[in-house]
């Protein structure tokens, strides 16, 4: 086992590596660059020669790298172009923020998702089944910010029920205040990531079902709970436990247009003002930051899988 | 002049164009973070007064560099001026007066006595002095340009503790407007440092202004407590908080649920709130900005053609859709603000709408029927606007618009530039209180002319150089309307309005006409806002 | 699929078909017909797409505008009321539609395109190649769509064009992958063995034999790509890094209400409502058509 994690952390490293490449010379790239951002056509040459050497701009391109790699690696992400402000700070405070509004309505997706899909395609083609398969199929064609808006009219504006601005009142910030603002935005994510899996989990439930492990099983007279419980539970679950893992990346970016909507403070915001305003030094450290952990998902997920299919161990096969 | 980075330029300051700055962990050294961030402060029931404001201040606030709105509110709050100079006149700060030479180059400032530092340190002429040096020695100061000259540096000289001397290398008309707005920084603290926007001293900014900055929470608010030893009184409210509200339409809900105690809207946005039923106060404010239009003169060489696109507009029906209600805005028609001392309609092109005579214009410069670009800042409602109206009213001249939303970054660099593809933009200014303040934007060489008419009108250039020399108050005004002439006869430069802000205040807010509302800051003098 | 029996001969196989195909169109006509949401989900989406199609024939006029009578509620006169600049809202909606469903369908078709190249390669192909695109096929689809799609918006100029590339260039792994399984088991086959064999390059084989083969699968994927398209082209919308004005999209305009939405919620609605019934009409057609391509399957069943 450990042999196999280490194989394929090593396959890992230098994808790693093309990843910082090819982010650091799409940015390189860019129509626009950061010296443009700190000049004034008014400087002199001096005063931009000096902006350039102080900010490492007039060193080779490959000199630029290693140090940008090299401080990425001591988890330094530069500065912005618009606000001079060290990323790192920013993302400090940011992720934190968007992990408190991802993984409470993740996880209350996703344990919803395995209920209802267990239920549902274990009694497919009742009404019940139909009922919840109806649900999925609208929420899955109804834009999360829509959602949002709509949220925002009736709570917000028409009911004046909950607050739909930020994190926490300024003055207030009592627990029960967070709670308030964390509503909304938490309903939003959490309805976002249910239909995905629920509908994956109950079509796997609907494929275990009709192998013929269980149709030899109720011959034999086995109880369906029993089945359920016992063989087609862990034959789903497996594969679900490793979309747990490829779930990573969403800790930091799973919420842009939501955290957007409702301001709050997390990495979306974040993001969206730093496209808009071509700060590449921000939108490169995000990129890199979510390709990092597109990597590690990854591996987390054959890792689980591999844990719960004995087979993959010996073969390595995926 | 100053710092300039987009269509949007102040003499003050550089303002975003989409009001959308991103973050920046100034205070981020101060140890907090969400993680840890306790939810409680200011259990002592005091006053708090909570204003929406819609990014982060950009750059780690420091009185030399930082030019952007919300660093200079910040600032505002911490740290005080030798005086403030606006529409309404000079209102005194650190200084209580001045006089001026009789050859008009030396002002000699008397500051107040008896001013301390936050931290306790009295506040000398040292601290004047070593804050101008080092804007004098800064290139990408904010206020460089003000005190640097092609004929030399203004001198700053301490006399005694209680006064200090600029001298001017020439005589200039507005000499005590040059040195007003800036900020004193502590010499004590700042003694030193090297960078000004990395540096320690600028996460516990220590001032001799009204508040103190205790706490910054990047992405969500910047919290202020009352300095209770401000020299001009104690301040009537013990805690402010700048909270960061960066989408409107939250903003907008934000202050009608009572969660901000002020806000700054736009007609429309107020238009949609419940304002009666929220016992809200709607106090518009001129902030002596013009909006205009610019005509790339590289791409648009033939002015008549410039003046026939012009004729085609009807501007009272561009502003009355872009701002809704007259009494938001002030219809422009030179180049500088109604507010303005100098300001003269009268004696300019007004290019009152005229379908006919574009048509005309168009057919005697053999171009019937022509196709421009006209590009605005993407996200901009308001220009959006004037460029869908401005659409409609040309075709009725047989001028097609095809209209194009860029990123204002791109398209300020466009503008600096040469203008690039676009036949048009819009821009807004908020300038001095001197017409020659605005040379910077019409100067033939001057790097903001975004409308980049080259040599063809030197008239300009001269009136310009008269103005700034011209000592006699009479001589001052024909010469400054005859230049508002000359610059509206370009057929170039479109003024389209000069659009208020409207501060929209909780009912529990008051004495605000007491803290006076100014161009950029807001309030003049928070210490003397008050609430109920 | 896999049923087929490995002993028939091409020319046996050729005959089959038609027959095969005869009974899957009645499978899924007879899943259609049993499916009430279905119909009614389809009636709706066919009247917004022909709505949306003979918009410039209806004497409507999405642009002209009429200060005096902003931000109307719906009536007579304006049955979507008008918007912030007095613009007839019903007229800009199906213009809007106009946007969303050209850009989805051509995103769709451009997704389509490096979906089956890179499946079929794959697949027919096999080892090394087989391993680096599906391996990027894997990276690509774990990264976050709207981070790579924004990113990449940064050095398009903005413009109908690049957003249809964006979201075309970043949907094409699903369509690969099942591309690619499908492709593995048509070059089983004997017919296409044999014309491997033949010399026949792997271009003609692709081409003959391997996509008229798969053309049932790459359908029904297209469908669900299709409406994955229309709901990334309204979020960059709704962002405002997709469709800049003049032009609008029901994206864009759901991006304006948010500013109008107390008093005048139908602005937010309408759009949105149109959003979800066209993305629930194409899902739906694609679970249809899943029963057409793969009889086995009984409506949304499979994913």
């Amino acid at each position: 086992m450990a042999k196999y994690i280490a194989r394929r952390l090593l396959i890992a490293i230098p994808l790693l590596l093309l990843i910082s490449i090819i982010v650091f010379l799409l940015m390189r790239a860019a129509p626009y660059d950061a010296i443009d951002a700190m000049t004034t056509p008014k400087m002199s040459e001096e005063t931009i020669a000096a902006i350039k050497a102080q900010y490492g701009y007039d060193q080779p391109v490959w000199v630029q790298y290693f140090a940008w790699l090299g401080g990425l690696l001591q988890g330094n992400f530069g500065y912005s172009i618009v606000t001079k402000s060290s990323i790192a700070e920013q993302l400090a405070v940011r992720i934190p923020n968007t992990i408190l509004l991802v993984l409470p309505s993740y996880l209350v997706a996703y344990v919803t998702a395995i209920v209802l899909g267990l239920v549902a395609g274990s009694h497919r083609g009742s009404r019940l089944d139909h009922v919840i398969d109806g649900i999925a199929s609208v929420l899955i064609a109804v834009p999360s910010f829509w959602l949002a808006m709509l949220l925002i009219f009736v709570f917000g504006y028409l009911l004046r029920a909950l607050p739909i601005v930020g994190m926490q009142t300024v003055g207030d910030g009592s627990f029960v205040d967070v709670l308030r603002h964390y509503i909304l935005p938490f309903v939003t994510l959490t309805i976002a990531f249910l239909p995905d899996n629920l509908r994956y989990v109950r079509s796997s439930t609907i494929t275990q079902i009709t192998q013929d492990y269980v149709m030899v099983q109720e011959a034999f007279g086995a109880k369906r709970a029993e089945i359920m419980f016992r063989h087609v539970c862990r034959n789903v679950l497996g594969p679900v436990l490793t979309r747990l893992g490829m779930a990573l990346p969403m800790l930091v970016t799973g919420a842009i247009i939501t955290e957007t909507i409702f301001s709050w403070p997390g990495v979306g915001p974040y993001f969206m003002t730093a496209i808009k305003g071509m700060d590449y030094p921000i939108v490169m450290a995000i990129l890199i930051l979510s390709s990092t952990l597109v990597i590690i998902g990854n591996l987390l997920a054959d890792v689980l899988n591999a844990l719960a299919d004995p087979r993959i161990r010996q073969g390595g096969a995926r | 002049m100053s710092t300039m980075l987009g269509s949007e330029f102040s003499r003050r300051s550089f303002i975003k164009g989409a009001g959308a700055t991103a973050a920046t962990a100034l205070l981020a050294a101060m140890g907090i973070s969400a993680t840890d961030a306790t939810f409680a402060f200011a259990g002592d029931g005091g006053k708090t007064f909570t204003y929406a404001i819609a990014g982060d201040p950009s750059v780690s606030p420091n009185v030399i560099t930082t030019g952007d709105r919300f660093g200079l509110m910040t600032l505002k709050l911490v740290y005080s001026p030798l005086w403030m100079y606006n529409a309404d006149g000079i209102n005194y700060f650190l200084a209580d007066s001045y006089d001026t030479s009789d050859d008009g180059k030396t002002l000699t400032v008397h500051l107040h006595e008896g001013v301390k530092w936050q931290d306790g340190e009295p506040f000398t002429a040292d601290d004047v002095v070593f804050t101008y040096e080092a804007i004098e020695s800064t290139e990408t100061a904010n206020q460089y340009s003000q005190l640097v000259y092609d004929q030399g540096k203004v001198e700053v000289k301490k006399v005694d503790d209680l006064t200090v001397t600029f001298t001017f290398p020439i005589a200039i008309a507005n000499a005590a407007e040059m040195i007003s707005q800036g900020f004193i920084m502590p010499k004590h603290l700042y003694e030193g440092v090297t960078d000004w926007e990395h540096n320690d001293v600028n996460n516990t900014p220590v001032g001799t202004g009204p508040y103190q900055l205790m706490e910054y929470q990047p992405g969500q608010y910047l919290r202020f407590e009352a300095n209770k030893d401000y020299f001009l009184g104690a301040p009537h409210i013990d805690q402010v908080v700048f909270q960061i509200v960066t989408n409107e339409n939250t903003g907008m809900q934000a202050i009608q649920a009572g969660e901000v105690n002020a806000w700054i809207g736009t007609p429309a946005e107020v238009q949609q709130m419940n304002i009666q039923g929220n016992g809200l106060t709607v106090t518009p404010y001129s902030e002596g900005r013009v909006a205009y239009l610019a005509i790339n003169c590289n791409r648009v060489t033939n002015e008549n053609v410039r003046k026939a696109i012009l004729y085609s507009f009807d501007k009272p029906a561009i502003c009355n859709a872009a701002l809704l209600d007259p009494q938001y805005y002030d219809v422009e028609y030179t180049f500088l603000p109604t507010i303005s001392e100098f300001y003269d309609a009268d004696a300019v092109e007004k290019y009152d709408r005229d379908v006919e005579k574009a048509k005309q214009l168009l057919a005697d410069a053999g171009q019937a029927n022509p196709t421009f670009t006209i590009a605005y800042d993407s996200g901009n409602t308001l220009t959006e606007t004037d460029a869908l109206m401005m659409k409609e009213q040309a075709a009725e001249a047989g001028i097609t618009l095809n209209i194009q939303a860029v990123d204002p970054t791109a398209l300020s660099n466009t503008m600096l530039d040469d203008g690039g593809d676009y036949d048009m933009y819009f821009g807004g200014y908020i300038m001095g209180i001197d017409p020659t303040t605005f040379a910077p934007l019409f100067e033939s060489d001057a790097n903001w002319n975004y409308m980049h008419w080259g040599d063809a009108y030197p008239e300009i250039d001269e009136l310009f150089a008269q103005g700034a020399s011209e000592l006699d108050p009479d001589k001052r005004k024909k010469i400054f309307s005859d230049l508002q002439a000359a610059v509206q006869n370009t057929g170039a430069f479109y003024p389209l309005y000069s659009n208020k802000r409207l501060l929209v205040t909780t009912s529990n807010v008051t004495n605000i006409q007491e803290a006076g509302l100014v161009p950029v800051y807001t309030f003049e003098d928070l210490s003397k806002l008050d609430m109920q | 699929m896999a049923a087929t029996a490995p002993t028939a001969a091409p020319a046996a196989d050729a005959r089959r078909r038609p027959a095969r195909r005869h009974t899957r169109a009645q499978a899924a006509w007879s899943a259609f017909r049993h499916d009430k949401v279905a119909i009614v989900s389809l009636a709706l989406l066919a009247i917004v797409v022909v709505a949306c199609l003979i918009a410039p024939l209806l004497p409507l006029s999405p642009n002209a505008t009429d200060v005096a009578h902003r931000l109307a509620a719906p009536s007579a006169q304006h049955i979507f009321g008008t918007d912030q600049l007095g613009r007839d809202y019903f007229a800009r909606v199906l213009y809007g539609g106009r946007v969303s469903l050209l850009v989805g369908v051509l995103a769709m078709l451009t997704s389509l395109v490096i979906g089956i190249i890179v499946g079929t390669v794959a697949g027919l192909l096999g080892g090394i190649v087989d391993a680096i695109l599906m391996r990027i096929v894997d990276v690509l689809s774990s990264v976050p769509w709207l981070v790579l799609v924004t990113v990449v918006s940064i050095f398009l100029k903005p413009g109908l064009t690049s957003i249809i590339l964006v979201i075309g260039l970043f949907s094409w792994m699903e369509i690969a992958r099942l591309v690619r399984t499908e492709t593995q088991t048509i070059k089983e086959r004997d017919f296409v063995q044999y014309a491997q064999l033949c010399g026949v390059s792997p271009a003609r084989v692709i081409i003959r034999h391997i996509i008229p083969a798969a053309l049932p699968t790459i359908i029904t994927a297209s469908t669900t790509s299709l409406a994955s398209a229309i709901m990334t082209e309204s979020s960059l919308s709704f962002l405002g890094v997709g469709v800049q004005q003049p032009m609008s999209s029901w994206g864009s305009m759901l991006q304006d209400a948010q500013q109008y939405m107390q008093n005048d919620i139908y602005m937010a609605i309408i759009p949105g409502l149109l959003i979800v019934i066209v993305i629930f009409a194409f899902n739906k057609l694609g679970n249809i058509m899943r029963v057409f391509a793969d009889p086995q399957v009984m409506s949304g069943e499979r994913e």
